[in-house]
């Protein structure tokens, strides 16, 4: 037993910034000071506060060191881990009481509201090493439905849990089980949607990063019920350290026979391949996530048929998203009503969210569903920097919308988002503060389902791109109020007439917007104004010539350089050259440019 | 379709191991645990 583990992120965020090597510097330190024996290295998942990181976690204190650097792991090792003294100068300033004692993490005000339950073992074990996965108690739960539950009764504590997928839509994850069960087949498929799209989500990539037995285990659980004997999960290829985990963890659990043929001695025979994913966002529809297993192009069927009747080869299929299977053992574990007891009346659990954009505490959280977006924002996620103030929040990516700072009071769960025009999604939350222009933000989204649409049907393939070049007019300062009413009418339309999800929800940015901030869009048609100062089209940067020195800073910075003056006299712009950039504004000392 | 895996692993077999496991994993599982941390010598006080 070592009396130490020094606990090391190795997800996608802290690798980015060299953990790897600073875990592995550890590693050779230690040795230099004859501690191997008595510390050990981990490397997990994902911690959660990925602002921070590189981040290393030393138990048994949960001693927090964030933005760690190579150079700083010597002295770590020295000062902590050999003289008992943790540096508190590098550790994470929130764990530092006044009196320099070291706070708990959840005391810490971006983990005490969280509750652990998908993310329960990212950070805290080594997702390589199925005997850490066991010793949490991992397939404890497969063992127990496969020798003491009937499929029947496993559907119906998934059904009493309440538990909603977690990808987008809220479907019951019971109900897709005991439709699938239903179906009688020779042959039936159990699938996992690792094929995280939205711009900002990374919670199921963590996940399996940090914890890929819980999904393996809970598509088994899945097979059991709905009497499938082979699974999938689709992953993205974008995605290679959560791949490489993976298939290190469905190795392990061949070689343990934990997958395979009669499982835990029983008739139940499960396995699961990884299938990688090119990347394209339509690929998250789950019919075509199917066609692309199958090997054709990823594009959408219509449905009826549901996958429960005739998905993967034609076959009975069931499919959840990786955050959804995470939470299946714990439900077998712990009960339905232990389930059920957490978050709102109608949407059981917790749900994980990404936190970005405009937010100090940029990272993954884990809530209660029925969390408030204040508690959110400003608590957990520590408020929009800078000084700026919190105007919206995005949610639910390119099919979602957006909450005005006005509903920040709102309980998230899948139907207050709803009911106030935006919807979970897979949990991507970015923050907006006043410097955003949210006619810009829905653009920004439309640009990306323009980019994503697979052009299979005419609505989505032929309907958003005339709608982005509507929004172009907006930005550009050349729309009308006629274009606005356009608008309005080509979404509806879209979303009425588009095959499939990508589609049917690819307006509702625009009209998420439109319905919180049609003013904006009106600033911009009428007055040629964007008040928060991004569509370049609408903008002029002059000289207030009282204010300029003539220090030429700014026109030595120009990158087309159409700023021109003499030494000493107020300098000039000229208009038709400027390509708007701003660095003459970032540059000047004595705040004489100005965007107008 | 299924593979040819490892010998079935009993519930017994997974309750061992998990016991093998409780030593190794306890140093970490309290989140913040002074009487493990004191057992290891490491202090609270601020490095000077």
């Amino acid at each position: 037993m070592y009396r130490s583990n020094v606990m090391v992120c190795a997800g996608t965020g802290c690798t980015s910034s060299k953990s790897l090597e600073i875990a592995s510097t550890f590693e050779e330190e230690l040795k230099k000071n004859g501690l191997e024996d008595e510390v050990s290295v981990v490397r997990t998942g994902c911690f959660g506060l990925c602002a921070l990181g590189p981040i290393v976690i030393i138990y048994p204190e949960a001693s927090f060191y964030s933005l760690v650097d190579i150079k700083d792991v010597p002295e770590i090792v020295v000062e902590h881990l050999k003289n008992g003294k943790p540096v508190t100068r590098l550790l994470y300033d929130e764990t530092v009481g006044e009196d320099g004692y070291i706070k708990s993490l959840d005391e810490t005000e971006f983990y005490k509201k969280q509750m652990r339950i998908s993310l329960r073992h990212c950070g805290v074990i080594d997702p390589e090493e199925i005997k850490e996965y066991i010793g949490m108690g991992g397939y404890e739960a497969l063992g127990k439905v496969l020798t003491s539950m009937t499929p029947e009764e496993t559907i119906q504590t998934v059904l009493d849990s309440g538990l909603r997928g977690r990808g987008g839509a809220g479907f019951p994850t019971g109900l897709k089980w005991k439709f699938a069960s239903q179906s009688v087949s020779d042959e039936k498929f159990v699938l996992c949607n690792a094929d995280e799209g939205d711009p900002g989500a990374f919670m199921d990539r963590s996940i399996l990063e940090g914890d890929p037995h819980s999904v393996i285990e809970a598509m088994s659980i899945a097979a059991y019920a709905i009497g499938a004997t082979q699974g999938y999960v689709y992953v993205r290829a974008e995605y290679p350290i959560a791949v490489k985990r993976l298939e290190v963890a469905l190795k392990q659990a061949r070689e343990y026979g934990l997958l395979g043929k009669n499982i835990f001695g029983t008739d139940f025979s499960f396995d699961i391949e990884a299938k990688l994913g090119a990347g394209a966002f339509v690929c998250g529809e789950e019919t075509a996530l199917m066609a692309s297993i199958e090997g054709l192009r990823g594009e959408p069927r219509p449905r009826p048929p549901f996958p429960a009747i005739k998905g993967l080869f034609a076959k009975p299929t069931t499919l959840n998203n990786v955050e959804t299977y995470a939470n299946i053992p714990e439900i077998i574990n712990r009960g339905a009503d232990w389930f059920k007891s957490i978050g709102t009346e109608k949407s059981s659990g917790t749900k994980v969210f990404a936190l970005g954009g405009k937010i100090k505490n940029i990272g993954l959280v884990e809530v209660p569903m029925g969390t408030t977006l204040r508690e959110i924002v400003d608590e957990i996620g520590g408020g929009v920097p800078d000084g700026h103030t919190f105007k919206a929040a995005q949610t639910g990516g390119p099919s979602g919308g957006c909450i005005p700072a006005s509903l920040i009071d709102t309980e998230i769960d899948f139907d207050n988002l709803i009911s106030i025009g935006s919807m979970m999604g897979s949990g991507g939350l970015i923050v907006m503060d006043d410097t955003t222009c949210m006619v810009d933000i829905a653009k920004f989204f439309l640009e990306f389902t323009v980019e994503e649409s697979c052009g299979k049907c005419t609505p989505c393939r032929v309907g958003n791109q005339r709608l982005l070049e509507l929004l172009t007019k907006v930005t550009d300062g050349r729309a009308t109020m006629e274009d606005l009413d356009r608008i309005k009418e080509l979404s509806a339309y879209i979303k009425e007439n588009s095959l499939c999800g990508l589609g049917q929800t690819a307006p509702n940015p625009i009209l998420s917007t439109l319905h919180y901030f049609e003013n904006e869009y009106i600033d911009h048609i009428q007055n040629h104004h964007c008040e928060a100062g991004v569509c370049k089209a609408l903008l002029t940067y002059k000289i207030e010539e009282d204010k300029c020195v003539g220090c030429s800073l700014c026109a030595r910075n120009c990158p087309v350089d159409c700023i021109s003056g003499e030494i000493k006299h107020p300098y000039s712009i000229d208009s038709s050259k400027c390509i708007k950039c701003g660095v003459c504004m970032d540059k000047c000392k004595f705040g004489a440019v100005v965007r107008v | 379709m299924v593979k040819v895996g490892g010998k079935p692993m009993t519930l017994e077999e997974l309750a061992k191991i998990r016991a093998e496991m409780k030593d190794t994993l306890s140093v970490r599982l309290e989140g913040h645990n002074q009487a493990l941390a004191d057992e290891a010598g490491i202090s609270n006080d601020q490095a000077k």
